[in-house]
């Protein structure tokens, strides 16, 4: 008997975590051969990524204990069934929508930004009408500027 | 008499009580605050403070290191973002409580157990500054890094199903830790050419995103879920309860005051230390660790709050700050023209007793006003989540941008938000990420003067720690920790084989 059902996704994501983890200990045995001693700039590096390798190895022989994630006859759209588990419903949009946030944010001011990201990510979200949604996110911005900007004068983006 | 006096002049000056209490108030909102932290209030506070007379100008940076490090707890309870990296351990029951419609419980647990905590770590400030110090001053480079690996081992045991899993988040955090320019060698570090990445990785940044900005995400996954409504008709804990944790509390806070006294670790690493301390040692707990048990908040919030007062003692009779706000505190006070160090207890005790009396009065105010606002904040857990994580996200947008006023910082801590919510998907623990990030310079720093001590090398500094007896505990501690931990994956693994 297994312990617990893998979650869809999860052995690739056990799998590119090692490979993460050998990519860095490449890296940080570069450095170290850069300048090779106990204590150069690529021991502790090298150490922490030994360190990521051998769990991550560990992590997937742990893989076998679980029972598999998908049904039988489930296995033909693996790819379309992780993507779900991973983006389910909104979150792709939820996603793109905070990028967008995040890529607007130097060109047309915290103010704007802000106020609109919150107000589309709302509506999305159907948190109510269109002008409930205008409101709380006037409301959002205006209690942000007063506490951030006017009380501790923190410079906002 | 003198000594009397002196830790009662904040008591008698009311100037002096009123920014005592101003500080205490302001520094629980403002920990209380996503993005707002404690290094950042007492920082600011200098550069308006520093024309002032030196009396109130301490009065007010105690009550803001007081209050703030409670605070700190609040959004770790309602938001499951730590206020403060001493807050990480209370986010692990705190927010699960939340969940549960309890957040008025844990908040006024907090509260009690902060105070007991402050008040441990006061009261060793002042009667055990000199003998706690000269305690301090025998740990060497190699007990810090020890010290620091026993932390990271202990984060990578709590609250995950795979010791595995939670050992290369400590790792991968170390290695985050690393990028940038290396202090010793001043060679760049995973930087590729990029120039934000020289600075490093902000574990503020990492913070924000793994606990704030993921949490926010995780929690748009489903919105078929309704907000709890919260229980705060008794918010303040009774006598019974608080009888039932003071032993764990007095053995945590005795921890936090150690842990807090040894100049670089402070609060973060003495509250973990704490809740791993209260989950080996707690055997039948009402709620199980991970999923509100009360316990859970008891030590980390004592730990934390104990902190304070020690990381005083090597700041004051040593000149070494313990922690980062006293880093800052300790450039105030030579703004002031005081000199921290070991004649500070001789040539300025009026100031020693001031401060160790403003900080019992600090912590008192801290239990009048940890009450104060339960419920207010309470509400924010009971607004519908359409509503309640964008504007987390908004906040997890400016705390990030307030740290550097750089928008590399708001990409990070996005990033840091994606990778946070796919390692909750796939049950991989976010608190070692973000402990192996604010530790990795420590254990780095420390390992390179403990080689460097005995001549780079590495048979010496292993016969180094075999013959020093604190190392030697250290190192029994860590060692007996590994095969605790090996012995529980063997178990685990030989039950699922006789399971089959």
């Amino acid at each position: 008997m297994k312990t617990r059902k893998m979650i869809k996704g999860e052995k690739v994501c056990v799998w590119i975590i090692l490979l993460i983890s050998l990519l860095a200990f490449g890296a940080s045995l570069q450095l170290f051969l850069e300048n090779p001693g106990v204590s150069s700039q690529g021991t502790f590096p090298l150490a922490a990524s030994s360190i990521m390798v051998l769990s991550s190895l560990v992590m997937v022989g742990e893989m076998r204990y679980l029972s598999p994630s998908f049904e039988e006859g489930e296995s033909e759209h693996k790819v379309k069934a992780t993507l779900s588990e991973l983006f389910p419903d909104r979150m792709t949009p939820v996603i793109v929508l905070v990028v967008i946030y995040a890529a607007a944010l130097p060109h047309i001011g915290f103010v704007a930004a802000t106020f609109l990201f919150l107000f589309l990510l709302m509506m999305l979200l159907k948190a109510g009408k269109w002008h409930r949604c205008a409101l709380i996110s006037a409301g959002i911005v205006a209690g942000i500027l007063l506490i951030f900007q006017l009380v501790f004068h923190v410079v906002l983006p | 008499m003198d000594i009397l006096t002196n830790l009662l002049l904040p008591v008698t000056q009311p100037i002096l009580l009123f920014y005592l209490a101003v500080g205490t108030f302001a520094g629980i909102y403002i920990g209380a605050i996503p993005g707002l932290s404690v290094t950042m209030a007492v920082s600011l506070l200098i550069s308006f403070t520093f024309s002032w007379d030196l009396l109130p100008a301490i009065a007010l940076m105690i009550g803001i290191n007081v209050g703030g490090v409670y605070g700190g707890s609040r959004s770790a309870i309602l938001l499951n973002i730590p206020g403060a990296p001493a807050a990480v351990a209370t986010t692990f029951d705190g927010y699960p409580l939340a969940q549960r419609g309890e957040a008025g419980k844990a908040i006024g647990t907090t509260v009690v157990q902060s105070f007991l905590g402050g008040m441990i770590g006061t009261l060793f400030l002042g009667f055990g500054a000199p003998a706690v110090a000269s305690f301090a001053l025998k740990f060497a480079p190699r007990d810090y890094l020890l010290l620091a690996i026993m932390g990271l081992m202990l984060v990578g045991s709590l609250g995950c199903e795979s010791a595995a899993r939670g050992i290369f988040a400590a790792a991968i955090g170390v290695f985050i830790g690393m990028i940038g320019i290396d202090m010793v060698t001043g060679q760049p570090r995973f930087t590729f050419g990029n120039v934000y990445l020289m600075n490093g990785v902000s574990y503020i940044v990492a913070m924000i995103g793994l606990f704030g900005m993921s949490e926010a995400l995780y929690q748009l996954r489903d919105l078929s879920v309704y907000p709890v409504k919260q229980k705060v008709d008794k918010i303040i804990p009774g006598w019974k309860n608080v009888l039932k944790y003071l032993p764990l509390s007095l053995r945590t806070s005795l921890m936090g005051v150690l842990v807090g006294a040894l100049p670089g670790t402070g609060g973060d690493l003495a509250a973990l230390l704490a809740y791993d301390h209260a989950r080996r040692t707690v055997k039948n707990p009402e709620v199980p660790f991970g999923k509100g048990a009360i316990e859970g908040l008891v030590a980390p919030e004592s730990a934390n709050n104990a902190a304070i007062g020690g990381a005083y003692i090597p700041m004051l009779t040593l000149g070494i700050p313990g922690d980062a706000v006293t880093a800052i505190i300790i450039g105030a006070l030579y703004i002031h023209g005081l000199k921290p160090g070991p004649m500070f207890m001789t040539e300025r005790p009026d100031i020693f007793w001031l401060m160790v009396g403003g900080m019992l009065i600090a912590n008192i105010f801290l239990l009048i006003f940890g009450f104060t606002g339960i419920k207010l904040f309470a509400k924010i857990v009971e607004i519908p989540k359409q509503i309640l994580m964008p504007a987390i996200i908004i906040l997890s947008v400016v705390g990030a941008y307030s740290i550097n006023n750089n928008i590399m910082d708001v990409y990070w801590m996005l990033g840091f938000g994606i990778i946070g919510y796919l390692f909750k998907i796939y049950k991989m623990p976010l608190g070692p990420v973000v402990l192996g990030v604010i530790l990795s310079s420590l254990l780095e720093q420390n390992y390179r003067r403990a080689v460097s001590m005995v001549g780079n090398s590495i048979p010496a500094f292993i016969l180094d720690i075999l013959t020093h007896p604190i190392s030697l505990v250290l190192l029994a501690a860590i060692i007996i920790m590994v095969i605790g931990q090996i012995s529980s994956v063997r178990k685990l693994a030989g039950g699922q084989k006789t399971e089959e």
